[in-house]
């Protein structure tokens, strides 16, 4: 058919019709229709009209299907889970949210900007959708420009209704081996600044810092004497290094599989073997890895589908976004 | 304002007549707007023209005048099913070459029913079609360099670019 041109946000409402898929069947249409799908707005606008219309496979903060795998073994015994999001939620985060940086057993941390005259305000928020809470809390400097020099963890205890943020700051031109840990607790209220001997709920943690497009090394952390150590990657991994994308690979603790809980387990994403590899560190001063488990794109019925980024819950679940 | 008056006329962008009733007007903000200021002024002789043409005016009436008795008195669920039923025939009827007409002037008479069920038809027409058909219709050029198709079929499996 003959069409007439029509402004890019008119088209835009279109695509937010369309169900997830094809509008990642149609992001190599061009730059512009390929932003969209990671233009937060979008994916919120796209995540209310699917809400509406009853579809109950979009998860709001990537917009895209998710699928939720056990982890055990490789037995892949078919679950799939679907959020429902309380609309009204939907259009508060809709009015001013900039990004969702975590969530922890369905509490998110959230940043928005308010307009405070001239200048725009960055807010750190943390909110819970299914009790509609919100609390805001304190911004640090490194929250708001050093993103990419800054490992910020969350850890909520629905049991107990309460949360701790753990961020680690690292001067990239100092070298990476000069990590700050602040920590912020649900009673406390504020950052604390923690030189060791920090008594959370694990005893240490893995970084992964990628730059230049690139992942070199792990880097520990330990809490309770402050000291950083490079950790290699397991050596069966290192060829594939150089392609992974930032997405590509996530660490996580897996409660249920280990015996103190402080364990570290590392999931990567193979794109080219399209398969997942899990490994758990023996012992770190050796970086000694062991694969414990892998799962590949057959193994849980994906074929010739793009994954954007993945991550594991609550140390056994695998979730992905297609 | 004059209640006696229960149909405007209005032009199209093509400089045709088209009568429209009151309350089906008052679906847009716009219209309503032009209502007040032109229409009911005792001395009213300029006929206000609407930058649409004929044949998507005829449609865009068509779904005020129906839409209209719900809008302006709320209904019942059966009516609102109904009135559902309705829309999607509406949209069926040759309305494909004209769709795209339809949600310009859908959004520029302020009319977010219109506009909404325009976009999802669209939506729907869409699901089957090709990527170079989408950018056919759209009129989207495809502005990827050769490394970056390569990268993202790399990167995604079974991406197509035609």
């Amino acid at each position: 058919m003959e069409t007439m041109e029509i402004p890019q946000e008119i088209v835009n409402d279109i695509f937010s019709q369309l169900p997830a898929k094809s509008i990642l069947r149609f992001k190599s249409c061009s730059k512009t229709i390929y932003r969209l799908t990671k233009d937060n707005n979008f994916v919120i606008k796209h995540a209310q009209n699917l809400t509406l219309q009853g579809g109950d496979t979009s998860f709001f903060i990537q917009g895209h299907e998710i699928k939720i795998y056990p982890l055990h073994g490789n037995t892949a015994s078919k679950s799939s889970s679907s959020a429902i999001i309380p609309r009204s939620f939907l259009r508060f985060l809709n009015r001013k949210l900039e990004e969702i940086l975590l969530s922890s057993n369905g509490l998110l941390l959230c940043r928005f900007v308010q307009k405070r005259g001239l200048l725009d305000n960055d807010e750190f928020i943390i909110c819970n959708p299914t009790t509609k809470s919100f609390t805001s809390i304190a911004a640090t400097d490194s929250l708001l420009w050093n993103k990419p020099q800054a490992f910020l963890s969350m850890d909520f205890d629905q049991k107990q209704n309460r949360y701790e943020l753990v961020l680690l700051e690292y001067n990239r031109h100092q070298g990476l081996d000069t990590v700050k840990c602040k920590t912020y607790l649900s009673e406390e209220g504020v950052w604390t600044k923690r030189e060791k001997g920090l008594h959370i709920g694990y005893s240490w943690m893995i970084l992964c810092p990628y730059f230049k497009g690139k992942y070199h090394y792990l880097l520990s952390y330990n809490f309770e004497n402050g000291e950083t150590r490079r950790v290699l990657f397991p050596k069966e991994v290192t060829k594939t290094l150089a392609e992974l994308d930032y997405d590509d690979l996530c660490t996580f603790r897996w409660d249920k599989v280990g015996t103190s809980g402080n364990e570290i387990y590392l999931g990567i994403l193979d794109r080219r073997g399209h398969i997942f590899t899990f490994w758990v560190l023996k012992d770190y001063r050796s970086s000694s890895w062991l694969m414990f488990s892998t799962l590949s794109f057959q193994d849980i019925g994906l074929e010739e589908v793009s994954i954007y980024g993945f991550t594991v819950m609550n140390g056994h679940s695998l979730v992905f976004a297609t | 304002m004059s209640s006696s008056v229960e149909a405007i006329t209005v032009l199209s962008s093509d400089g045709d007549e088209f009568k429209i009733t009151v309350s089906a007007a008052k679906l847009s903000k716009p219209l309503n707007w032009m209502l007040e200021d032109v229409c009911f002024s005792d001395d009213c002789d300029e006929v206000p023209t609407i930058e649409v043409n004929s044949k998507t005016l005829v449609k865009v009436i068509e779904y005020c005048e129906k839409h209209a008795p719900r809008a302006n008195s709320g209904a019942s669920d059966s009516d609102a099913e109904e009135l559902k039923k309705w829309d999607i025939e509406f949209m069926k009827m040759d309305v494909k070459d004209i769709l795209f007409h339809i949600l310009m002037a859908a959004n520029y008479l302020h009319m977010e029913g219109l506009y909404d069920l325009a976009c999802q038809t669209a939506a729907d027409l869409m699901k089957g079609m090709t990527v170079s058909q989408i950018r056919k219709i759209f009129h989207i050029k495809n502005d990827f360099s050769s490394e970056e198709q390569e990268q993202l079929r790399r990167q995604h499996p079974g991406c197509s670019f035609d």
